[in-house]
């Protein structure tokens, strides 16, 4: 059987990547475009993801503060979709979606949504009756009352369950590789199968490094939204 | 490698991570649609993008799809060169496993993909109620597979020498100790059942009738499980290697073997059947004249070329788009 074929016949280069060290300049050098491809995929996930969690999750938040029958059922429903593993529910959106980038924003939009409505509700349950009555007293009505008092005094709660959700749907992209659209998780699985170190470790630090972006933007948000908690440790 | 110093290895402007970008934009166009209309019949066709088929050539988009290992990703790479070649705007979706790629290529998500022959007959028999096909010879599977084809709506380009069969390996020094070279002497030297590195699927008898299934009828080898490990993949080599498993899978075209000190084990009863490599499109979504282009592989592309291929990748860590292209253009079906 012929190993280490006749094409090669001594011409191996000897180089970081036929060494198959973990870090390997060369690699960043060889495959720079496709890591930003990789990264450009992920952050187009993260963005439709918590998009579609927030503009879907805080209505619901709204409605499920109506009832108590109705603020059981949301965050029931919630805390059932939440316990799905990402990868069945991947498997359940995929005969709808396909092999797309749309699947895995569905899934990990859904996974954001339950995370989010419990923020906001917590979040506008936290306002203090009396500041709401205060509110009243000179003459807010409920949708001034909701947008100038109750939302702004929500924000903290809200934008922290946009960090859980952010750093979340940071992590949970990269299984979007069985439907061929996870990322950085196309390039960490390929790697991880072919043992292809300097790609586990780049595509990995770059999640992380990802992660810890989103969280401080959001956190950067939250200061700059909310000017009157500065001070307050977040 | 000798190629790489002739071919430009990047050329501006027409890497597939563009086009990729831009199929990505068409998805995001197809989410926001969807969050916008918060139902998700409309996009039931997105995903493939050949609904408007019809004209060939001229910058129309297809889709290559199929498996992630690296002899499959070489593949796809080379599909995708020659019918950009032949004028076709070429986005590559690949996946880990069967189960997905082949009925998203039934669906017409995907174009065309590059398949085992045999392999893919059995899948499909399997997948339309059908018994094993069995067939040693390339001429019967592939018209067996061209049947079953038929059936799914898909079809079949002509098959390349290049064949590559499920083939079992076990450390070198196991096979020194023991005197073990082929699949019968692993059966003697066996005790009990043992576990194989492989993936889940190796050990169901429909999906893959010639992994664990031809094993046990046919040489009397016991298994007791897999360690779900990709097919070929250097996770499973890297487990056998550190004894943690006695045996393990992978194509026959693997020239990385000997470096982890492994052997592949004969297949003295010549069980395994006709796995030449063929183009299997969707009969709606692959124009005639695309396939074409295809089947100029046909005559080229041998097992060993497709061994050393592999080692391309696997080893010297080449990226599988340059490994494909400079192969073509040394073979000739391509301008440089």
């Amino acid at each position: 059987m012929p190993l280490i074929s006749v094409v090669h016949s001594g011409s191996v280069a000897d180089n970081c990547l036929v060494r198959n060290d973990w870090i390997c300049p060369l690699y960043l050098q060889t495959r720079s475009e496709i890591l930003l491809e990789a990264l450009r995929e992920h952050l187009l996930i993260l963005v439709l993801s918590l998009a579609i969690g927030l503009l879907v999750g805080f209505p619901l938040a709204l409605l499920a503060r109506r009832t108590p029958w109705l603020k059981s059922l949301v965050l029931g429903a919630a805390t059932i979709v939440y316990t799905v593993p990402s990868l069945a529910l991947f498997v359940l959106v995929l005969p709808y979606t396909g092999l797309t980038v749309t699947t895995v924003v569905l899934a990990l939009g859904l996974y954001s949504l339950t995370i989010i409505v419990r923020g906001v509700v917590a979040g506008l349950e936290g306002v203090p009756s009396s500041v709401e009555d205060a509110a009243r007293g000179v003459g807010y009505g409920p949708r001034r009352l909701l947008w100038q008092v109750q939302v702004p005094l929500a924000l903290p709660s809200l934008i922290a369950s946009l960090r859980v959700a952010g750093v979340s749907t940071v992590a949970l992209t990269t299984v979007g590789a069985v439907v061929a659209h996870g990322g950085l998780g196309n390039l960490l699985f390929d790697a991880l199968s072919t043992r292809f170190f300097a790609q586990v470790l780049t595509a990995s630090v770059l999640t992380v490094l990802l992660a810890f972006a989103v969280d401080l933007l959001l956190l950067g948000l939250q200061r700059a939204l909310t000017p009157w908690r500065r001070g307050v440790a977040a | 490698m000798s190629t790489s110093s002739t071919t430009p290895v990047t050329t501006a402007g027409a890497r597939p991570g563009l086009r990729r970008s831009a199929a990505v934009a068409l998805s995001l166009a197809g989410a926001l649609a969807l969050s916008a209309c918060g139902g998700g019949d409309q996009l039931g066709g997105e995903g493939g993008s050949t609904d408007a088929a019809g004209g060939s050539g001229g910058g129309e988009q297809l889709v290559v799809g199929g498996a992630t290992f690296t002899e499959m990703t070489v593949m796809e790479n080379m599909y995708a060169a020659l019918l950009e070649d032949a004028g076709y705007d070429v986005e590559i979706t690949a996946t880990a496993e069967r189960a997905t790629y082949a009925p998203a290529l039934i669906d017409g998500q995907v174009d065309v993909i590059p398949e085992y022959a045999a392999s893919m007959a059995n899948w499909l028999s399997a997948d339309q109620g059908g018994g094993v096909v069995q067939a040693a010879d390339v001429d019967e599977t592939l018209a067996a597979l061209t049947d079953l084809a038929d059936q799914a709506g898909l079809v079949v380009g002509e098959p390349t020498e290049a064949s590559s069969d499920n083939a079992f390996y076990v450390t070198q020094e196991y096979s020194d100790a023991e005197g073990v070279t082929t699949l019968s002497d692993f059966a003697a030297a066996q005790t009990g059942p043992v576990e194989i590195a492989a993936a889940q699927e190796c050990l169901d008898p429909e999906q893959q009738p010639f992994c664990a299934a031809v094993l046990e009828d046919r040489y009397g080898i016991q298994f007791s499980g897999v360690t779900g490990d990709e097919f070929g993949s250097v996770t499973g080599k890297q487990k056998v290697a550190d004894g943690q498993v006695p045996i393990g899978i992978t194509g026959s075209t693997d020239a990385t073997l000997g470096d982890l000190g492994l052997v592949l084990l004969e297949d003295d009863m010549a069980v395994q059947p006709a796995n030449n490599i063929v183009p299997v499109g969707n009969a709606e979504g692959l124009p005639d004249d695309a396939l074409e282009a295809l089947n100029a592989l046909a005559p080229v592309l041998t097992t060993e070329d497709l061994g050393q291929l592999n080692a391309q990748v696997d080893q010297e860590r080449l990226l599988p788009e340059d490994v494909a292209r400079d192969y073509l253009v040394e073979k000739g079906l391509i301008e440089g």
